[in-house]
């Protein structure tokens, strides 16, 4: 199984919303890491068909998805960043109705199947109208998993969730990740931690880096420093590092510093984490939640 | 898929909405009408029943119509002059009635409806076929007038066969049916604002990444969807057809209403050989077209303007503009306002109506002036039915509006990528 994106660029107007994308991706669990604005989401709108590229295209196992259709809408599961539902259906209405739009015949034991993996068995005859952000979620990917997809795409999953949501929900996507394509747009770099084989990075609709957490982690070896300061605001002031973290001591404060050159005498290197190479290459405090 | 449709769209609150601001417009013309029916109508039941006595009466004793007649008018002669000559006509025993007043009443009205039924109805149809004869045979006329002529002869050239019974109830009918032609304006919007809501229902609960992500989401959507609003109109089509038919049989009685529509004088030109039933049917079937051009109009403004309100406002207008101008040139009689009895007919209305009768679809939301005469117009050298082409392009503007609705549907981003493109191309900026 094989995704491939080939050149794939998005114009909104003069704006460049995606520029010259391009990657293949096989089984496992991809994430787009980029701030907002960076182009996950119209990078995810191209590959829903829901907008049309303005150049390149996107194939799966060699076919071009815009000519595959409905046939690639067969295999496709997409869980949007933001999306409401009827609220006068239930819960099992809801997966009725998209089962019926997906065209599965006899839908009503995945759908007891997929209530029970989302843990909406109990909920089942509840109105959607009254469902927590985090129900409702579970319910997006409920929809998303009914046709059971080879490649199944998630903007933005875990925003808006409490944290004992957001756990929940990260392990809910790692249960169904496998023997499939699996895509997650997340701005919040815990996700990708738990979650994610490999990583694309995407700034201004462009690839900053494209491999697995591993070689990205190892990529910021040498670059990440800790060190003890009394001054934390003259710290602070410089331009020449970035700071990820500070821990206040009884002495000053304990910063954690991603820099490619030893930003103090007395700073040491450390284990880089995801965190640190978002501030590495985005310039910015990471979320840790939205 | 259909089913949820359907209940999803019985259960928002915008139908709800609609369906009792409906029901109570519609109580409200009923109640309004009946609460002043005992002092509109002419005559009560009771005298209604004399004057068709009187009238089987006459029937019975007379073998031919022309006599028939005679005999009515005699009788209605006579009362008159003993009407004349009596000074207590209140008091003086009648011979069909109580006194010599309710047999002035009954007799009058019998010879009203014997002369329309024996006399009028049939002299103005050989009139119009032995005029129109005259047209047909003159060499010197243009093929169209020649084709129309023929046409005239053959619609008029009908034997009629009516019962011979009393119509006043039919003005009071009349009446109840025309003071619903604003109903169905509103009918017709209230049902184009569900379709908005329902076309844009992805847009407005932001669920188009999980519809149209689906396999058969777009084509399965779009028709389940335009079925439940069909069900919907077909269903309130057969409620007010039925509410119709029994207002009318309640009205008039299930004699009068299976009579030919001709007995009734406002339609003495109508040229369709149907009954007063059969025009209840088809003046609602004709409706049901404006309903469905509604749904289909919103079908494909929707996925144009993706927004309920944007949707709502456009086509709102647009309808609103067809209706007003059909509500404008339609009162074509200009009343006096010092006496509101007389009027005189402002002819540039009138031609403006004759107009657009034959294109306009909001004109079948007062269909009754399709059959109140011979309504055919000049199309090239042809004599064409204004209702059957005015029909046909209702069907048309149905058939484009669905099928682009359809093409569309789900699909906004492309239309507007292609002008973003072809903006670009022309080194425009959209």
């Amino acid at each position: 199984m094989e995704l491939k994106f080939n050149n794939v660029s998005k114009n909104y107007g003069k704006k460049q919303a995606l520029s010259g994308f391009s990657t293949v991706m096989s089984e496992g669990v991809y994430a787009l890491l980029g701030p907002n604005g960076a182009g996950k989401s119209t990078l995810m709108n191209c590959l829903s068909d829901l907008i049309q590229p303005s150049e390149g295209n996107i194939l799966f196992d060699g076919a071009d998805i815009r000519q595959m259709g409905a046939r690639f809408r067969e295999i496709y599961g997409y869980m949007p960043q933001s999306y409401g539902l009827y609220p006068s259906f239930t819960a099992a209405d809801t997966l009725r109705y998209f089962a019926s739009l997906k065209d599965i015949k006899n839908p009503e034991s995945v759908i007891t199947e997929l209530l029970e993996t989302v843990n909406l068995s109990d909920c089942s005859k509840q109105r959607v109208g009254g469902f927590s952000g985090g129900m409702k979620r579970r319910l997006g990917i409920a929809i998303a998993l009914l046709n059971d997809p080879k490649v199944l795409v998630l903007d933005e999953p875990t925003a808006g969730l409490d944290p004992k949501e957001r756990i929940r929900f990260r392990n809910l996507i790692s249960e169904v990740s496998f023997n499939r394509v699996v895509i997650f747009a997340t701005h919040i770099v815990s996700d990708v931690e738990s979650i994610a084989n490999n990583v694309i990075l995407l700034q201004n609709g462009k690839i900053l880096r494209d491999t697995d957490v591993g070689s990205l982690l190892e990529s910021m070896d040498g670059k990440v420093w800790e060190a003890d300061v009394e001054n934390v605001n003259e710290a602070l002031g410089k331009d020449s590092f970035k700071i990820s973290n500070i821990v206040k001591t009884p002495t000053g404060a304990k910063i954690r510093i991603v820099s490619d050159e030893k930003p103090y005498q007395n700073a040491h290197l450390t284990i880089p984490n995801l965190e640190d190479v978002y501030l590495y290459y985005f310039n910015e405090v990471a979320a840790e939640n939205d | 898929m259909f089913k949820y449709e359907l209940k999803r769209l019985l259960k928002s609150r915008l139908f709800l909405i609609l369906i009792l601001i409906t029901v109570a417009y519609r109580g409200f013309i009923t109640v309004n009408f009946f609460k002043n029916y005992n002092e509109s109508i002419v005559y009560d039941k009771e005298t209604a029943v004399q004057i068709n006595a009187f009238l089987k009466d006459a029937e019975s004793k007379q073998s031919d119509r022309e006599s028939l007649r005679m005999a009515v008018k005699n009788a209605y002669l006579e009362v008159q002059e003993k009407a004349a000559t009596d000074s207590d006509i209140r008091n003086t025993p009648g011979s069909y009635g109580k006194n010599l007043l309710e047999d002035w009443t009954i007799v009058e009205a019998a010879n009203e409806r014997a002369e329309y039924i024996l006399k009028t109805y049939p002299e103005q149809m050989r009139k119009n076929v032995s005029q129109a004869a005259l047209t047909v045979n003159d060499s010197s006329q243009d093929a169209y007038t020649v084709r129309k002529n023929q046409k005239i002869i053959d619609k008029y050239n009908v034997k009629k066969d009516f019962s011979l019974i009393d119509t006043s109830a039919a003005d009071n009918w009349l009446v109840l049916t025309k003071s619903f032609d604003y109903f169905y304006v509103f009918l017709t919007f209230a049902l184009f604002f569900l379709a908005s809501e329902a076309f844009c229902s992805e847009r407005t609960r932001s669920l188009e990444g999980l519809v149209f992500t689906s396999k058969k989401g777009r084509a399965k959507l779009f028709s389940s969807r335009f079925i439940s609003l069909t069900v919907i109109a077909v269903f309130l089509t057969v409620i007010f057809t039925a509410a119709d038919t029994v207002s009318a049989l309640y009205i008039m009685g299930y004699r009068l209403v299976v009579e030919p529509i001709q007995i009734l004088p406002d339609f003495i030109g109508c040229m369709a050989n149907i009954n007063i039933l059969t025009f209840i049917i088809l003046c609602n079937l004709l409706r049901f077209a404006l309903l469905l051009l509604a749904i289909s109009l919103a079908a494909v403004i929707s996925p144009l303007l993706r927004n309920i309100f944007a949707v709502s406002l456009s086509g709102g207008l647009m309808l609103f503009t067809a209706f007003a101008l059909n509500i404008y040139a339609k009162n074509y009689i200009v009343f006096d306002a010092s006496n509101p009895f007389t009027g005189k007919i402002d002819m540039a209305r009138y031609k403006l109506y004759e107009r657009i009768r034959i294109f306009l679809p909001t004109c079948f939301s007062s269909p009754a002036a399709y059959f109140e005469k011979f309504d055919y117009f000049r199309l090239a050298d042809f004599p064409v039915s204004r209702i059957a082409f005015c029909l046909s392009v209702t069907v048309g503007l149905f058939a484009v509006f669905t099928l682009f609705g359809f093409l569309r549907f789900g699909r906004p981003y492309r239309f507007l990528q292609k002008k973003m493109i072809r903006g670009k191309r022309n080194g425009t900026e959209i």
